[in-house]
């Protein structure tokens, strides 16, 4: 008897010690959903309110007679866009892709950006710039309408963003306790009208400005390749000509993969012959039968040689394999590597579009890296204008609390993958260092980069 | 002696059950390890970090030029009108990553290898060409990848746009 009553009594103990984990857990768990679904509702509610606002910006910037205040309205509507793209991205809608509805934002807070630089310099709207801004506007009013459908499911808790984060049940228990008679779609998705919202947004006729986001860009094809295609072996043996040049080594072929991207490459994985733990990558272009990308992710000991020796290597190295006339821009030191970024050159104008990156072992000289995608993808016989200003035209322009420091022609792309002839002016405000492109034929300032200084290099921004 | 037994029996399952809430209470909450800074440059930028942690996370055991192409797909995803425009917007939206979900993100040391794909990323090396996606075959994933053009295969990795 006695030790019955023992039991019971550290049964019950016990019992109460579980339930109370299971209330403190429970507890601990509701505090979290909370947050969760305070972010939820944060990000919706924002969204909405942007999509309403960036509206109405859009609506006054096509009212308004006068330039300053368009290109106020037109970064208004902008900014507002963006936001409801930040937003609507962090929103949590599991299973659902919402690509129509994010692009749609995103690419109007271009647009209207780009619309807005152009308001700025002094221009006007084009008839198709208005129509389409016009069209714009329509959609987001559309967007704003749905998401106001939608509102009343947030604000009934009929959507709840916590909800969308509980785990699963293991398949086999979700499968008796449905008895696997209900098909798994029965039931209307929570999320639907977005679904159908992004639906018709995904429709939209194509945008083509000059800005980032522009339609045409995604159909961009590279410029500087030899037309005719290469075969595999062709493609191999420059393979292996390139990286035993960069390494001072004989390397053999493991595997060649293709790569279907915006350079259509043959993919070759490489090994040293001496070395079995030493690998390294390349990739070749089927058209062409040019070295677009290689990478050799050996260690790299302590540094033995300087930059300056490094950068005579590297411009060495492109010179043997028949690169033009390239000169070096910038450079950075990463860890015992040295990276260098060479611009082709036509006429003493810096063509920046046509990029290669060269990246240098300190400890031995060896090429450990090269990338010549921007170069392939930009390259070509160009036609340059004659500059209709001369360099002291435009350095006159620059606000005299500037120091000037040099002036140089320059090629620069835009935003929308255009090319600008420009003078290339670096100053320095105080410490700092700042190059400021001016349009060569019309003296418009096109481009600011700023120099930050950092240990063995400069980085842009 | 049956009673007896029954006595330990039971008293061993109450201390197992102690235990086992114990364990739950306090290992769990344990295991959640604080970053650490192992492997990272110290003068090296805030993103080269966070792109280090996710390449460690994602593409652990995968090559070399696998882990750079992970770095390189949050890259382009920055600069896609389909995506959030910022490195830690792309990392942390709601389930654009499995470690990021799962908190395996929080819990890789090694980041030698990571931070060296990382930088090679943030310099401009993308062995995918401009994928937007990617994921392992092997593992079940949503049908409506497959809907995507795929660009390459590296490693155990499918990069698609």
């Amino acid at each position: 008897m006695k030790y019955r009553k023992w039991t019971s009594w550290v049964l019950l103990l016990s019992l109460l010690a579980a339930i109370s984990w299971g209330l403190w857990e429970r507890a601990n768990r509701m505090a979290l959903v909370h947050a969760v679904e305070g972010s939820g509702q944060r990000d919706f509610y924002n969204l909405l309110s942007q999509v309403e606002q960036s509206e109405v910006s859009l609506g006054k910037a096509l009212v308004s007679s006068s330039q300053a205040q368009t290109a106020a309205l037109l970064t208004q509507a902008s900014n507002q866009a963006a936001g409801a793209q930040s937003s609507i991205s962090q929103l949590p809608t599991p299973g659902i892709n919402l690509v129509g509805t994010r692009k749609f934002l995103a690419q109007t807070a271009d647009y209207c950006q780009y619309l807005a630089q152009k308001v700025a310099r002094g221009q006007s709207l084009s008839q198709e710039e208005i129509q389409n801004l016009s069209r714009l506007r329509q959609e987001m009013g559309k967007l704003a309408a749905d998401l106001h459908s939608i509102e009343g499911q947030v604000a009934t808790r009929a959507i709840r963003w916590s909800s969308f984060y509980s785990l699963h049940m293991p398949s086999l228990p979700r499968t008796i306790a449905w008895l696997s008679a209900r098909p798994v779609q029965s039931t209307p998705h929570p999320l639907e009208g977005f679904v159908n919202t992004d639906r018709h947004l995904q429709s939209l006729p194509s945008l083509n400005y000059d800005g980032p986001f522009s339609d045409h860009l995604e159909k961009a094809r590279p410029w500087g390749l030899v037309a005719t295609p290469v075969d595999q072996p062709t493609a191999e043996k420059n393979a292996l000509k390139f990286a035993n040049d960069a390494s001072g080594t004989t390397y053999r072929i493991t595997g060649v993969n293709p790569v279907n991207g915006r350079i259509p490459c043959f993919g070759i994985s490489l090994v040293d012959e001496k070395k079995p733990d030493r690998q390294a990558r390349i990739d070749v272009s089927r058209q062409g039968g040019h070295i677009i990308s290689f990478l050799n992710p050996r260690t790299v000991g302590a540094p033995a040689i300087d930059v300056k020796a490094a950068q005579e290597r590297a411009t060495a190295f492109l010179k043997s394999q028949g690169f033009p006339d390239m000169v070096p821009t910038y450079t950075i030191t990463q860890g015992s590597t040295q990276i260098f970024t060479f611009a082709a050159k036509q006429k003493d104008i810096i063509l920046y579009p046509d990029q290669v990156k060269v990246k240098v072992a300190l400890d031995n000289g060896e090429i450990v890296g090269f990338d010549a995608t921007p170069f392939f993808m930009a390259h070509h016989d160009r036609d340059l204008p004659a500059p209709r200003l001369t360099a002291k035209e435009v350095t006159a322009k620059v606000k005299p609390h500037l120091k000037v420091e040099g002036v140089r022609l320059a090629l620069i792309p835009t935003g929308g993958g255009r090319e600008v002839l420009t003078y290339e002016v670096s100053t320095k405000l105080d410490a700092e260092r700042y190059l400021i492109y001016f349009n060569a034929l019309t003296g418009e300032e096109e481009k600011i980069m700023k120099i930050i200084d950092v240990p063995g290099g400069q980085l842009t921004m | 002696m049956l009673k007896r037994w029954r006595y330990i029996l039971t008293l061993g399952l109450a201390v197992l059950l102690i235990i086992g809430a114990l364990w739950a209470g306090g290992q769990i909450p344990g295991k959640r390890t604080q970053p650490t800074q192992a492997g990272v440059p110290t003068a090296t930028s805030d993103e080269i970090n966070l792109l280090a942690r996710l390449i460690a996370a994602e593409a652990m055991g995968e090559p070399y030029e696998g882990q750079v192409a992970v770095g390189a797909v949050v890259l382009n995803r920055v600069r896609s009108p389909l995506f959030p425009p910022t490195i830690s917007g792309v990392i942390y939206e709601p389930w654009a990553f499995e470690s990021v979900h799962n908190g395996l993100i929080w819990q890789v040391t090694d980041l030698t290898t990571a931070t060296s794909a990382a930088i090679d990323a943030l310099n401009g090396w993308d062995p995918t060409y401009g994928a937007l996606f990617f994921w392992n075959p092997a593992k079940p994933v949503s049908p409506w990848v497959w809907t995507r053009t795929i660009i390459t295969q590296i490693g155990n990795h499918i990069f698609a746009r």
